[in-house]
């Protein structure tokens, strides 16, 4: 038969009709439905054995163990370990995130030399050869290698430290944080010995002044899970109702400048209703003079806005308590209580018979040094940055030729940015043992990239506010994802090629001496344990009174400020802590009325805003002496009238898409203080002003 | 064979480059979709502004519609082929058509509203005999089958194909079919009609959609069919008016368009005395009992104006006109009922569609507001495009109008 | 009511979900976990509800009062996984059933077409859909879990109250010999309750006298969400704070003040 175009119909029908009566049509369309399934631009997800390892966090305060799930040899999730006693199975959302951490876009891959403003990769040889011809050329010359080290747990500081005391210098700096200021405190001015620990579980009443004890506080894991087991009747004093307030059975609103005034009002009433308190401790007597000649009550009352019926009633249920403990201490986790909040929270438990007594403070040994020619740990402690900055800044110190930093961001977390930016570009040659592309590195000579803590060994002692001596120690959870190397290990050749041998050959061999000198079982160590123990230090040197103290409270009273709106900083660990940036399941978290596009949120009440001249959703600038920061306004009716709250751990400029760019860093609004009386530096939460750039929407 | 020979006899037509002018505007809105269909398809859904809140938009609420005001279709067949109205035969061509333009529209929005096009078929081989969807999915198929079948006469009467005797003789036993087809298109359009409103009244979790019913059937079930009834013959009647318009020639005798109005005028009144005894009842009733006032129901956005606006303008108002004669005489009144009527049925449709979404029911949830993206819109266009195309080619070469001729003369 | 439209069926294990609001500090280590545990995507953009993929929320409630006597709490929701789901009987393709012993409510990646009718139908906005394919950082995508598939664009996915741990308890209880449907209160437990700091999630078997949720859900202080909608939730709240649970369902009476 001819094809012609009746023919062709006919064939092309038959064949329509043909081929639908065969599977072949039917099979296709099925098979393109799996076909939908298995697009391979979707992940595959590679299978294997699932067990679990043991690692410590160390992404900044606070140090516990967790447990991370591995599938084959992957990390793939982390979750609480409910054996380490310093969080029992609880994991913050920080730590939820590290093992995504470990793939961030971030992470420096192998060492950087910068040159002609540009970093360029260079090898582990040729960077240790950098290295240690800078510092030979340094050695003997007094104080010019320098280090901040933002690790306050870590044997590797001893190192550190022990090096630079190796090349001359003592300029060792732990970055300022609640551990130095308490040190500054407790061991300086009231002349404590040890760490202060605090015993909540054995509490049965705690009053915060200012931390945010189950957010961002000292370990917060652990407070909370002691919380969640009502462990202790929880009451909040500061200016914003946050995340330890929304839960606290009372929220009691006090500005933060206005938190050591409550705790010597409540030390007036202690006094007057239990006239014996504290009667053994030296200086008590001028202090309880001190008090009732200063009105303190009245000061109190007008600062804090609360009636002296609150404030003694507050004293009763203090009294009452079998074991009251108060918690002075900055709102944010970071720097921001002064010297006379510290004081008088202290002086408060030790009035309420609370030192070293189960559920109160524990004065905790400093742990033992195992480098044989570092400084000793209240020795590096002692370091004070921020002075030390004030004092390059203002050219009474000369900056030294040479600055390490060790798992800190200074660049990013340190205030008053115009000054220690200054001091800190004022350093020559800077290196960076940082992970992270972040603002710190970004700025140095040389980056050395440390091991992510997932793929390294390292120890914590005694993170702060833990109820007693404790050590972690944790091993390598997975292989080295990029080429760094172990910063500690890496320093210990270092310092032997510098003839400064310290007398280890590796850094699990430091650890496993410490260990043996605690007494530790190494094994039950890297598998997750921990050792502990509940010594805790007699005091014969304490003191509460001095013309210094006397001076700090005098002083305390002035109050002049140009701006009229406190400035309340407020940390979440979703967003990070000072060390790291925004983790990538952290910034989900975060909700419309915090994060929107990359603008964040302030947070004040309407009355403020009334105030202010401005509504919700305005875009404002919020001004201190030192600098200013851009947000949109979100009312919050659980903030104090004349406070804005200001979230911290956004304003990042480097780091990945997850953190740059989003928000401002609340940072640099916080100017550096020098305390009178107690010389101590820190950076109080200043008063702002409040500007509308334009209409709310 | 000449353009020329493929037009009806004894009627005009336009010069074929003029159409093809035509032709290419309406080719443009198809290009507009197609662009967003690339986008849809290369990205995914993100591409438009559907969201978690909105799950339901622009093309669930226009397919609504387009579905509703096509049940001319049906309905018409089923007063021309078993009521035996004959004078609807001047129309009933064209009523065919539009109905196959609205429910393959209808089936191209589909194709990019849900995620898995390529899975489509699964509502076929997996049904879940409890879900309202399915019945639609089901009756909609079957029903497009029957509009098919309905079209094939149409198309076969081609000036050129006719000459064929097969193609004749395939019409001519088709034409005697014919009221079959039109009982199954019937039977099939009450249940899609009905239960694409079933759809919303069965949400028990969204009390602003929620009705109480009859067995298994919300109100909304019978709500939908009589709103569908009351507007798809005015909608068909509309379109021929518009064509009569852009064309210059008469299509459809007045007296036919008069009597599509009175049919829908009184429809239009039954519907509105069961729709207003419904907002009453749901009002007094599911809200209550859900833990609702009326006012909540409502914000600026997604205000009561929507409810009088269907209600007043595209209810009562139209349904006055339409069932007055001396207003219904006058051609502009007649069209602009039509208009009105249609338009109640859209915000109908819409309403349920979307308001429905974004009501909040959690008690710390909020309002949000949702307007179709560019990619929504465009889409929707071609599909407008797309539907006028068919049109105008059946128009230009399909006998669509038996009294044509003589209204021309 | 349209009362045929209800699946009921009722099991012998009923896992469900006692969330204490007064122990919820708004951490947010849930809903890290929850992410981590479930492969859901990572964002450059921070939460909004309309576009991001998540299963567990954490809301921020407000007692409506000003300073100084606004109160505030956060109630994290998951799936409700709803004794008479609203989802199930509306899902055209059969992808969402409630028809395993524990009722959880499933949702089927490879047979969703994508519909959303089931969001539709859901007043807890538990369910959210897959607008784009997922993305994950270079590297990132090596900590994906295998306890479940990464879902393409165009299907809907919610919380499974990790229903791959309940495999896995049922798998190991099989293994030691005993009976996979009498599991011990520790040996499932979903990510988000297994990292709560606070232990403010707790999870069992309503059923079970055994398991603490039972207990919780009977006390005075516990409250569903709506449930005057008659979806019977699975996940119960517990608050002492009366402006809380009134802020569980809708009430008619707004004469008094939401916060009491």
């Amino acid at each position: 038969m001819a094809l012609d175009r009746r023919g062709f119909l006919k064939f092309v029908a038959g064949g329509v009709i043909g081929t639908g009566l065969t599977p072949l049509p039917w099979k296709v369309v099925d098979d393109v439905s799996i076909w939908t399934q298995n697009w391979p631009w979707i992940a595959n997800i590679p299978d294997g054995e699932i067990h679990s390892a043991p690692a410590l966090v160390k992404l900044g305060q606070p140090e516990y163990g967790i447990r991370v799930t591995k599938v084959e040899d992957r990390p793939v999730t982390a979750s609480g370990n409910p054996d380490h006693p310093l969080s029992r199975g609880a994991i913050d959302p920080l730590a939820a995130s590290s093992v995504q951490l470990l793939h961030s876009p971030s992470r420096i891959s192998q060492p950087l030399k910068k040159s002609d403003g540009e970093f360029e990769a260079i090898s582990w040889e040729q960077a240790s050869r950098i290295l240690i011809e800078k510092l030979a050329g340094l050695k003997g010359q007094r104080g010019q290698v320098a280090c901040v080290s933002g690790d306050e747990t870590s044997t590797a500081n001893e190192i550190l430290a022990g090096l630079l005391r190796g090349l001359g210098s003592e300029k060792f700096f732990f970055h300022p944080g609640e551990t130095t200021l308490y040190h500054h405190i407790w061991q300086k001015l009231m002349g404590g010995r040890g760490h202060i620990g605090f015993d909540l579980s054995g509490a049965d009443l705690v009053l915060s002044l200012g931390p945010d004890l189950l957010e961002s506080w000292g370990n917060a894991v652990s407070h909370q899970r002691l919380f969640g087991e009502d462990a202790f009747r929880l009451l909040y004093a500061g200016p914003v109702r946050n995340n330890t307030a929304a839960v606290a059975e009372r929220w009691i609103p006090v500005h933060s400048d206005a938190l050591g005034h409550l705790a010597l009002a409540l030390i007036h009433h202690v006094l007057e209703q239990r006239p014996l308190a504290g009667k053994d401790l030296p200086g008590v007597n001028s202090l309880a003079r001190y008090v009732r000649r200063n009105s303190t009550q009245v000061q109190a009352q007008k600062k804090t806005g609360l009636s002296q019926k609150t404030i003694r009633s507050l004293a009763r249920e203090l009294l009452e308590a079998e074991r009251p403990l108060v918690v002075p201490g900055s709102l944010d986790g970071v720097c921001g209580v002064s010297g006379l909040d510290l004081y008088s929270g202290l002086c408060l438990n030790l009035l309420l018979g609370r030192l070293n007594t189960a559920g109160g403070l524990q004065c905790i040994p400093e742990p033992p040094k195992v480098v044989r020619d570092a400084p000793s740990w209240p020795e590096m402690r002692s370091g004070n940055l921020l002075a030390e900055l004030q004092g390059i800044a203002q050219g009474s110190t000369s900056a030294p030729e040479l600055l390490f930093f060790y798992e800190t961001n200074p660049m990013y977390s340190l205030p008053d940015k115009e000054l220690t930016h200054k001091a800190l570009e004022a350093v020559p040659y800077k290196i960076s043992f940082s992970q992270f592309m972040d603002e710190t590195s970004a700025s140095c000579d040389l980056v050395l990239p440390h091991h992510y803590f997932l793929e390294r060994l390292d120890d914590a002692f005694t993170p702060f506010s833990s109820p007693s001596a404790n050590y972690s120690v944790a091993q390598p959870v997975v292989d080295p994802v990029h080429a760094t190397q172990s910063v500690p290990d890496l320093l210990l050749d270092i310092s032997r090629e510098l003839d400064l041998d310290p007398g280890f050959a590796s850094y699990e061999a430091m650890l496993k001496e410490k260990a043996r000198i605690l007494g530790a079982d190494w094994k039950k160590l890297i598998s997750g344990g921990m050792w502990q123990n509940s010594t805790v230090l007699s005091q014969n040197s304490l003191k509460l009174w001095d013309e210094g103290i006397r001076r700090m409270l005098d002083k305390s009273r002035d109050s002049a400020d140009e701006y009229q709106v406190h400035l309340v900083p407020q940390s979440h660990r979703k967003t990070g802590t000072p060390q790291t940036a925004i983790p990538p399941f952290g910034l989900k978290t975060l909700r419309e009325d915090e994060l929107e596009g990359d603008t964040f949120f302030v947070r004040l009440n309407r009355q403020t805003a009334r105030k202010n001249g401005v509504r919700e959703g305005s875009l404002v600038t919020i001004s201190s002496p030192e600098g200013s920061c851009q947000a949109k306004v979100n009312l919050d009716e659980g903030v104090m009238t004349d406070a804005v709250v200001i979230p911290q751990g956004f304003g990042h400029t480097e780091w990945d898409a997850f953190s740059r760019d989003k928000g401002d860093n609340a940072h640099q609004l916080l100017g550096i203080r020098s305390e009178p009386g107690s010389g101590m530096a820190y950076c109080p939460s200043p008063r702002v002003r409040i500007d509308k750039i334009e209409a709310a929407r | 064979m000449l353009e020329q020979e493929l037009i009806p006899e004894g009627v005009k037509r336009c010069s074929p480059g003029k159409f093809a002018a035509w032709i290419g505007i309406l080719l443009l809105f198809v290009l507009w979709g197609l662009c967003a269909a690339f986008l849809i398809y290369g990205f995914g859904l993100g591409v438009t502004n559907l969201n978690n809140y909105f799950a339901f938009g622009l093309w669930i609420a226009v397919d609504l519609i387009v579905i509703a005001l096509g049940a001319g279709a049906f309905f018409s067949g089923f007063l021309k082929y078993i009521l035996g109205i004959d004078e609807l035969k001047n129309i009933i061509n064209l009523a065919v058509v539009v109905g196959f333009v609205c429910y393959t529209g209808a089936l191209m929005l589909l194709a990019f509203e849900i995620g898995q096009p390529l899975r489509g078929w699964f509502g076929y081989w997996h049904a879940n005999v409890h879900s309202m969807l399915t019945e639609v999915i089901f009756c909609i198929t079957c029903y497009l089958i029957v509009l098919c079948i309905e079209f094939v006469p149409i198309i076969l009467e081609n000036r050129q194909i006719h000459k064929k005797p097969l193609f004749r003789n395939l019409a001519h036993n088709f034409h005697i079919t014919m009221p079959l087809f039109a009982a199954v298109g019937t039977f099939l359009s009450f249940f899609h009609q009905g239960s694409l409103g079933g759809m919303f009244g069965v949400l028990f979790g969204r009390p602003f959609a929620l009705r109480e019913g009859f067995f298994i059937w919300p109100w909304t079930f019978f709500l939908f069919i009589l709103s569908a009834i009351a507007s798809g013959p005015v909608f068909i009647m509309l379109i021929s008016a518009i064509m009569e318009k852009t064309s210059g020639r008469k299509l459809v005798p007045f007296s036919t368009k008069k009597l599509l109005g009175k049919i829908s005028g009184l429809l239009l009144c039954i519907y509105l005395f069961f729709r207003i005894l419904d907002v009453w009842s749901w009002a007094s009733g599911v809200l209550p009992r859900t833990g609702f006032t009326f006012d909540e129901m409502f914000n600026q956005f997604y205000g009561q104006w929507l409810l009088w606006l269907e209600l007043g303008v595209g209810g009562l108002l139209p349904a006055i006109i339409l069932m007055t004669p001396s207003l219904r005489a006058r051609s502009w009144l007649l069209y602009t009922a039509a208009a009105l009527a249609c338009l109640g049925v859209v915000v109908n449709r819409y309403v349920f569609a979307v308001q429905t979404l974004a009501v909040p029911v959690m008690p710390f949830d909020q309002w949000f507001a949702y307007l179709p993206s560019w990619t929504e819109w465009g889409t929707t266009f071609m599909m407008v495009g797309y539907s006028a195309l068919v049109v105008s080619l059946a128009y230009r070469y399909l006998p669509l109008f038996p009294r044509e001729r003589e209204l021309n003369a | 009511m349209a009362e045929t439209m209800q699946i009921r069926e009722e099991f012998e294990i009923k896992w469900g979900m006692v969330i204490d609001v007064d122990k919820c500090t708004g951490c947010g280590a849930c809903q890290v976990a929850c992410q981590a545990e479930n492969n859901i995507p990572p964002s450059t953009q921070s939460f909004n509800r309309l576009e991001s993929v998540h299963w567990l929320y954490v809301y921020k409630l407000d007692n409506g009062l000003p300073y100084p006597d606004n109160d505030i709490a956060y109630l994290p929701r998951p799936c409700m996984q709803c004794g008479n789901p609203p989802c199930v009987t509306v899902c055209p393709v059969i992808a969402t059933t409630k028809e395993e012993e524990g009722g959880i409510v499933s949702q089927i990646y490879p047979r969703c077409i994508g519909c959303r009718y089931c969001m539709a139908a859901c007043p807890y906005h538990s369910r959210v859909f897959n607008w784009f394919d997922p993305q994950w950082p270079r590297g990132m995508d090596k900590t994906l879990t295998p306890y479940t598939s990464v879902r393409p664009r165009g299907v809907v996915e919610k919380c499974t109250f990790c229903h791959h741990r309940f495999q896995l308890a049922k798998r190991r209880a099989r293994a030691e010999g005993r009976d996979p449907h009498h599991l011990r209160e520790e040996e499932y437990i979903p990510a988000c309750a297994e990292v709560c700091p606070t232990g403010a999630i707790v999870f069992g078997d309503l059923k079970n006298p055994r398991h603490r949720v039972h207990q919780l859900a009977q006390s005075e202080h516990a409250f569903r969400l709506l449930e005057r909608l008659g979806t019977d939730p699975q996940v119960y709240y517990l608050s002492r704070r009366s402006w809380v649970r009134r802020q569980g369902d809708n009430h008619v009476q707004k004469d008094q003040q939401r916060g009491e």
